[in-house]
């Protein structure tokens, strides 16, 4: 039998395939150590593989107390709960990232991307579910104007909160002012902007989803 | 002369923690210097080496690092604090046994 046979046989007798290279490695080190010894003893390389073979042992018997030390049951255990964190450890991250993303907005005064003139409005009202905060007046490049806002749920208010608009602008008639309007939800609540047409006095009428309607005259719109 | 197998197995474990007190080794350094420290009665299969060994490390009393030395990797195993604990006790139970086994010996030969 030579080196490789030997190990091959060792090998078979280890159920869990993780760790036969280890073994393996460790012993083809080892048969090795002893087949340059016996060679500097004088030996053929054949004759002192042959003998370094025979001195390891029973290979099967070897192998099966390897065996015994290298479980499959706790070795698949182990592999699958490295399996699993790294799968809980995705979404994880991934929630994470996004709850820190949603309490920066909500953290900031919001603003829209691609506005050219921010005009800060700073206008807080209370009512029984939210707490809503107008920031600022954003112009984009097409000269559109938006309103834009945060919306904090109280916390004993479902958090499913409003699935609409926080706010809309309308016309002394009740009807909307400007068309559209986007928002986006975080565990603390809502930001967004709903755009509007901006009268030549500079004032106007923001409707609350609780029906509150709001007078604001914007400063610098006059 | 070498040693029936079943003296070697049940004192295998205080032996292979005995060297490694003295010094780190590899799988085959160790069975050299067990071989040499003995005057070739501790003459092992030497494949039966590493199942020891590796129950050693799994019960935490021996850990090992990898090595690489001129293209070779070998694994140099050591005691841990909790492998002296173990060898203590071992050497004293040793002592105690080994000295009972002589005294019924010599009342034998009397």
């Amino acid at each position: 039998m030579n080196k490789q046979e030997y190990l091959n046989v060792v090998r078979k007798q280890i159920h869990f395939f993780l760790d036969r290279d280890s073994i393996e490695e460790e012993l083809s080190s080892h048969l090795s150590e002893s087949i340059a010894d016996l060679m500097d003893e004088g030996l053929p390389k054949d004759e002192a593989e042959q003998l370094a073979v025979k001195q390891m042992g029973d290979p099967i018997e070897v192998g099966k107390q390897l065996n015994q030390e290298h479980h499959p049951v706790l070795g698949y255990l182990w592999l699958a709960s490295n399996v699993v964190l790294a799968l809980l450890a995705v979404p994880t991250i991934v929630t994470l990232i996004s709850f820190a993303y949603g309490a920066y907005n909500m953290l900031t005064p919001a603003v829209m991307g691609n506005a050219v003139e921010i005009v800060s409005v700073n206008y807080e009202r209370i009512t029984p579910t939210h707490r809503i905060q107008i920031d600022n007046v954003c112009v984009n490049e097409e000269g559109r104007y938006y309103l834009t806002y945060r919306a904090w749920t109280n916390w004993e208010y479902s958090r499913a909160g409003w699935s609409t608009d926080s706010i809309r602008v309308i016309n002394d008639d009740g009807t909307y002012l400007g068309g559209s309007s986007y928002s986006s939800s975080s565990f603390l609540g809502k930001y967004g902007y709903t755009s509007f047409e901006m009268p030549s006095d500079g004032i106007i009428n923001v409707i609350f989803r609780d029906g509150e309607i709001v007078e604001l005259e914007l400063e610098g719109f006059k | 002369m070498a040693v029936d197998k079943g003296y070697m197995s049940g004192s295998s474990q205080l032996l292979v923690l005995s060297v490694l007190k003295e010094k780190p080794c590899y799988g085959y350094e160790l069975i050299k210097t067990l071989k040499n420290q003995s005057n070739n009665v501790f003459d092992m299969q030497e494949g039966t080496l590493y199942p020891i060994l590796h129950k050693l490390e799994n019960e935490g009393l021996v850990c090992s690092s990898k090595q690489e030395v001129a293209g070779r990797t070998r694994k140099v195993y050591s005691v841990t604090d909790k492998g002296l604990k173990v060898l203590e006790k071992e050497k004293e139970e040793w002592k105690e046994f080994s000295s009972a086994v002589n005294q019924v010996l010599a009342f034998g030969s009397m």
